[in-house]
Order: structure tokens, then sequence, then C-alpha cells
């Protein structure tokens, strides 16, 4: 009886949890024919999740209340996704605030910025990126490139790796948890 | 089976140290296994909340970033916790993202909105996985409750251990325990036992220890001490009281030795008068066995005469307890009546009532006989006298008046001589008519019939002066007399007395004129008179002697007399009952008393023969 009542009150939190579980990610989702826009749902999905294993430097705001904004330089993949992923999320007192972007920020202005892999010369981009700027691309080129999180794709499953030493460079302080579960950390 | 209150001392010590050792170590075993299951069921509680907090916690990024394989990991750090039986990380949506089972059997639980929840043998924790503020996902952890049980079982097992080492140590104990409450208990026991068996008060119990079965024994040997030496006190006493029978029965040995060996017949009898004891004397005389004269028994043997007034004189002692005296007639074995004279006196105790009548018979068959005999004599004699002094009345007159007509018709005729030798036989004669006459008023005295009524003392005293009217006259005598009481006499008795007294009184005169008074007192149930005169009294010598007859003190002229007088006045007296005596003084005069019982009665009539005297 209590496993009918179990399965009963499983089943009500799954329906629930429907529109959750999208950007979460499912992987019979993703070998759906819409393969590639829940790749990037799930994308975005990490793209948020960065943010709560980051810790950023004194400086990197503007204002103690300013939000905390993932900008998107050149073409952007995601399309409504990052919108809704971040709407009504806050991180350490920070809204959740998602930009486009075509040329280099301004210092404080983003705190993610994501270089989509449709960018060129994209050493030259982040070496102009100042300090207290989480970077995050595609493919592990990204890292030896100097950015700090690469999305790979790994048995189809969606993954990245970390460049340490430049996150350290950046002056972020990434989770050790957010470390274990990447593929492989550059040190 | 045998109620526990009935069995040995030692048995209850025994068994009362297993009970309570048992029950103490069981409430203390279960106390200590139940507190322990709590306790550690708590701890593990507690344990398995942190462990699933901290497993939470390093999920978080794995469940972020949908990694199986670092979450896996994170759970595999279970391994090192052996209760746990297993773990798994479940998504929002209630799919799994990775499992930790050590056994292959394992299957997770699905989350629930439970922090904790046991099911049967397994403790299940809900641990949500938070980002953010956000749950993110639920760990649930399954912790094994066998663990708890092994416990418990292993506490179980050394409590019933310790237990059953206990059991046997309290086993030994209370055997060292019997050794040291229940052998001096035992011990006591038999000392009481042996006590109350032989009666031998001599014995102790041994004492052992200093507390109260020590006390116990010291106050039972006190208690047998003070047995002992009253029983030894009691044996004295008995001894004592023994002797003392042995004396008193020897006492009453001499005493009925003594009875025996009287002469005169001995008897006792209770206070209503039944004879209880009789000497042996009484059997011997009456050839009756005790049986037929004890009690009344002793009636058969009086005279038919004699039997009423004996009866009567012995109920009257019995009521009023004066001491008895009676003579009577009893038969002899041979049908021989014999004369006894029998007293007894009551014996009273300290309250003053009468306990026991003690008293003897003595025969004295020849006394009263030879007094009978002196009586007859008496009497015979006294008819005698009176016949003689009777008859010589009538030769005395002859004599007298015969002398008178000689003296007066022949006097010329006579010389000197034979005028002298007539006056000598006138003289002469004149005695011995007064002579006669008194002894024939003696005799009188004795033998008239007694013929007492009640009359005033006053009138025969008249009489009697009246007849002595011409002496009292010539001697100018002064007679006075106090009022006189009515006694019970025959008056002519009286008046003999009176005068007799008062003619001596006038007789026996000195120089002065005689004063002579007459009075009388009441005293003690008689009457007493007294003649009281001035004369010339009487020698102390000659007090009883003047009462005899033809006793004189005086044979001059001057004081004329038969010496009769008085013995006549002391015969009347006793006749009536009373008695007669003087006292006096030499020269200053004498004082005759006599008495007159209130109701006199005849001493010497035939009946007082058989009557107390």
């Amino acid at each position: 009886m209590f496993a009918e009542q179990n399965r009963r009150r499983c089943a009500g939190l799954a329906g629930l949890l429907l529109g959750a579980a999208l950007w979460v990610g499912w992987p019979g989702l993703q070998r759906a024919t819409a393969e590639a826009v829940l790749e990037y749902e799930v994308k975005a999905a990490f793209l948020l999740n960065f943010t709560k294993f980051t810790e950023w430097p004194a400086g990197a705001f503007a204002n103690p209340d300013s939000p905390l904004t993932i900008c998107i330089l050149g073409r952007d993949p995601f399309g409504r996704a990052l919108d809704d992923v971040v709407q009504g999320e806050q991180v350490n007192g920070h809204k959740l605030a998602v930009r486009r972007i075509s040329q280099n920020p301004e210092p404080q202005a983003c705190q993610v910025v994501f270089i989509g892999s449709g960018e060129k010369d994209i050493r030259r981009i982040l070496g102009a990126l100042g300090r207290g700027v989480l970077t995050a691309g595609e493919g592990s080129d990204f890292i030896r490139d100097g950015g700090i999180i690469a999305f790979v794709l790994e048995n189809r499953r969606v993954r990245f790796d970390i460049n340490q030493s430049a996150a350290e460079a950046a002056g972020l302080k990434l989770s050790s948890q957010l470390l274990s579960v990447a593929r492989s950390v550059e040190k | 089976m045998r109620s526990f209150r009935d069995r040995p001392i030692k048995q209850k010590l025994v068994i009362t140290t297993m009970v309570t050792t048992t029950v103490a170590l069981l409430v203390v075993g279960i106390a200590v296994v139940t507190a322990d299951y709590v306790l550690y069921r708590d701890y593990l509680r507690r344990d398995l909340s942190s462990l699933a907090r901290i497993i939470a916690d390093n999920s978080t990024a794995a469940l972020a970033f949908n990694d199986p394989d670092s979450a896996a990991q994170t759970l595999g750090a279970l391994r090192a916790r052996t209760h746990v039986a297993g773990a798994c990380i479940y998504r929002m949506d209630g799919t799994m993202l990775a499992q930790y089972s050590p056994a292959s059997t394992f299957t997770c639980p699905p989350p629930e909105n439970q922090q904790i929840r046991s099911t049967g043998d397994f403790l299940i924790i809900d641990q949500p996985i938070v980002l953010s503020g956000r749950a993110i996902g639920t760990l649930v952890l399954q912790s094994d409750l066998a663990l708890i049980n092994e416990r418990v079982r292993l506490y179980g097992t050394t409590v019933l251990g310790v237990l059953l080492a206990t059991f046997f140590l309290a086993f030994l104990l209370s055997s060292r325990l019997r050794s040291v409450i229940a052998t001096p208990i035992s011990r006591l026991v038999s000392a009481t036992t042996s006590v109350s068996e032989t009666g031998d008060y001599s014995i102790r119990a041994p004492k052992q220890s200093g507390d109260e079965l020590g006390v116990l024994v010291d106050r039972f040997n006190e208690m047998l001490a003070g047995i002992q030496s009253r029983e030894n006190d009691l044996k004295k006493a008995l001894a004592d009281r023994e002797a003392a029978l042995d004396e008193v029965e020897k006492e009453r040995e001499r005493f009925a030795f003594m009875a025996e060996s009287m002469p005169q017949k001995i008897f006792t009898a209770s206070p209503t008068g039944e004879s209880l004891y009789l000497n042996k004397l009484w059997m011997d005389f009456t050839g009756l066995p005790f049986e037929q004269l004890k009690e009344w028994g002793w009636e058969q043997f009086i005279h038919p005469d004699d039997l009423e007034e004996s009866l009567r004189v012995w109920r009257r002692s019995i009521e009023t307890g004066q001491p008895l005296q009676l003579t009577n007639r009893f038969r002899r074995a041979d049908g021989v009546y014999r004369w006894h004279l029998n007293r007894a006196r009551a014996m009273r105790n300290a309250e003053g009532e009468i306990i026991l009548w003690v008293g003897s018979s003595t025969e004295i068959h020849e006394q009263k006989e030879a007094e009978e005999e002196l009586r007859r004599a008496n009497e015979d004699l006294q008819q005698f006298a009176y016949s003689a002094s009777h008859d010589l009345q009538e030769p005395i007159r002859n004599v007298a008046v015969y002398s008178e007509i000689i003296a007066r018709r022949y006097q010329d005729a006579l010389d000197d001589e034979g005028r002298q030798f007539l006056g000598f036989l006138r003289e002469g004669g004149r005695r011995l008519a007064t002579l006669v006459n008194d002894l024939l008023a003696y005799t009188r005295a004795s033998m008239a019939e007694l013929s007492a009524t009640t009359v005033s003392a006053t009138t025969p005293l008249q009489n009697a002066l009246a007849g002595l009217a011409e002496a009292i006259r010539e001697s100018g005598a002064q007679v006075t007399y106090d009022s006189l009481p009515e006694v019970y006499i025959g008056e002519a008795h009286l008046q003999q007395v009176f005068q007799n007294l008062i003619a001596n009184a006038l007789k026996y005169r000195n120089a002065d004129p005689p004063r002579i008074h007459i009075s009388a007192a009441h005293r003690g149930g008689e009457w007493y008179f007294a003649v009281e005169d001035n004369g010339i009294g009487i020698e102390p010598q000659y007090k009883e002697k003047i009462f005899g007859v033809f006793k004189r003190l005086h044979h001059d002229q001057k004081y004329s007399g038969t010496g009769i007088g008085l013995a006549i006045c002391q015969r009347v007296v006793e006749r009536y009952g009373g008695r007669i005596w003087v006292e006096s003084e030499p020269g200053k005069g004498s004082t005759f008393f006599f008495s007159v019982p209130h109701e006199a009665r005849p001493a010497r009539s035939a009946a007082a023969q058989s009557s107390p005297g």
C-alpha cells in the first residue's frame, strides 16, 4: 500500500518537475531528433550551475547588488534556453541576467562570457578580457587558447574541461566539487 | 510443594539471595541493554544523518552536472561504513543518478520527503541535495539495523553470562551466609530443643557473633540462667515445703496420738455440729464403728431421757458459739448407761468465724453416783434433824413449862441450892428450845419447797424490821434503807435473810448505837443487796467460817445466839442460785452482801442434775 502511494507521489512529482527536467538534461531526450536543441539546453543549465560553484574576486561586480550577468559573445546558440534557465535564479545575492554582446565587454559588465565556436581569434578575445570573468567556450581547443571552461561532448553527453591556471589567473576560485566532475582539469 | 514459609532458614537464605541477585541483575541487564539500544540507535541516527549531509553536500556538483560516475565515486566513500546497507542519489524527477550497493541484493528505496524512517530491519534517511538554496535531488541512505540487533544480542549474551556467573557466585556466597546466619540459628534451635526435651536448664547455646543473633543467644542464655535459678529456688522451696509438710504430718501424728491416748473421749465437730473426728475410746466404749458414730451418729447411744436436752444444749452452743457443758448418759457396748461430762469449745479463725468445735467427754459415773449418794445421805440427815428437832419440841416444852411451874409454885420449898439448880434447869430449857427452834428453821430453809414470785424487796424488809422492832428500840439503833427492787424469790425466805442479817448487826455492836443501812445494786444480771453496820466487825480469817452451822465467834453472854442464823441465810441464798459473803474491817463495821439472780433459778432441783452447770 505504501509502495502504491509512493509510486503515485513519484508520478505527481515527475509531472511537476517536467519543465525542470528539460534544462537538467535527460539522456533519453538527448537521443531524440532535437538533439542539438537539447544539447544547448543542457549547456545553458551548466552555465548557470558554473556560477554556483565559482567565487568571484572582489571588484568583479560594480555594486554588491549588481546582477551576475552571463554574456554571449557573437552568435547565440541557446535561443531562449539560457534566458529560461536563469529566470528567477539568484547566486550569492546576485540576480542573474543574460546579455548578448558582439565585442569585448567593458570591465564589471559581464561575470561570465560564453564564446561560441563561430568566433575567430579566441586567443585575442580572451586576452582582452580582464580579471574576474569566467570564460566558457566549446571544444578542447578553447582550453588551449586560454579559456577557463570548455564544453566537450563525450558519448553524446555534455561534459566540460577546466583550465584551473586560467581560472586562477582570472582571480576566480572554482569549487573542488566542480573540479571533481570536470572531464579533465588543466593545471 | 512445601510453602516457602516452612522451609528451613538455610534454604530461605539461599533462595532469597538467589532471587534477589537474579532479579537485580535482570533489571540492571534489561536496563543496560535497553539504554544501550536506545542510545546506540540514537547515535546511529545522528551518525547516519551527518553522514547523509556530508554525502549530499559532496554530491551536489555531480548531480548538478549530471555526472553519475562522480556521484558513484562520492557514494563509494560509504564503503567504510559497514552498517550502511546502500545509498542512491535521485534527481528531482525521481530518476536515479547513482547508486551504492555493497550487496547485490540491495534495491534502493524510492525517495520520500521524510527526514528519517524505519522499515523493518532498515533505517532510511532522505537527505535533500541543495544547490544555492534550491533542492536539486535527494540522497537516500539505508542503514542496516541488524547491527543494533547484533549488539543487543551481544549485550544480552553478556548479561546472561554475567547472570549465570553471579548466580553461581551468589550460591557460593549464600553457602557462606548460611554458615554465618543459619548455622548459629540451627545451634540455637538444637540448644532449645535439647533444653525442652531434657529439661536441663544448665545447657547454654554457643555464641558465635556479636550481631543480633549473638544478642539473641545471650538473651536466651540469660533466660535459661533465670529459669535455672528459679527452678533451683523452686526446688528448694519445694524441699522446704516438703520438710514443713513432713513436720506438720509429724505434728499431726503427735496430736493424733495424743488424742488417741487420752483417757477422755475426744471429738471434733464442724461449725454446723457434725462430728468429724472421734478418738478410739468412743468406738471402744460404744462398740460401734466410726462410720456409725460420725456426724450425728452419736444420738443413738444417748439415753432417751437425755437426748432432747442434749440436742437443745448442743444446738444452742452451735448458734451462740458459747462453750458447751453438758452431762448426760451414754450407752456402753454392754448396754449399760454411764454418766458423762461433755465440754466443747469453738475454734475460730482470724475473722472470728467458728471453724471447728473441739471437745471431750469424761466418764463421771462414779463421781455422779458418789455425789448422789452424798446428796441422799444429806437429805436423810436433814430429814433426821428435822424430825429430831420437831419431835424434840414437845419434851423440851414440857421441860420448860414444868420447870416454870416448879419455879412459881415450889420456889419457897427449895433451899438456895435447889433454887440455883432450878435456875440452871430453866436456863438450859430455854436454850434448848431456842436451839431446837433454830435447827428447825434451818432444816426448813433447806427442805421447804421453793415458791418464788416476783416481789418487791421492800415488803419482806419491812416485815423483818417489824419482827425486830423490840430489839431495835432497845439498842437505840438507826435503820435506814434505799428504795429496793422487785426480785423473783420466795417472800418469806427473803424476809428470813433480812431478819437474820439485821439481827446480827444489832447484836454485834460496840458502844455506839448501831447504824444499819440496807441498799441494792444491779450488776451482771443479778441484784446485789448490802446490809451495812457500824458494829465490831469480823477478823478476815473468820469470813468463811461464820456461815457454818453452829459456828459462833463469841461465846460470852454479851453475844447470845445459836450460831445458825448465817447458815440459814447462806442456805436460802444458795438455793436461789445466789451467793453470800461479808466484807469487814474489825472495829469499824461489817457489810453483808448477797445476790439474787435476776430471774432466780432453782439450784438443786432434780432437773438441774442433768443440766449444764
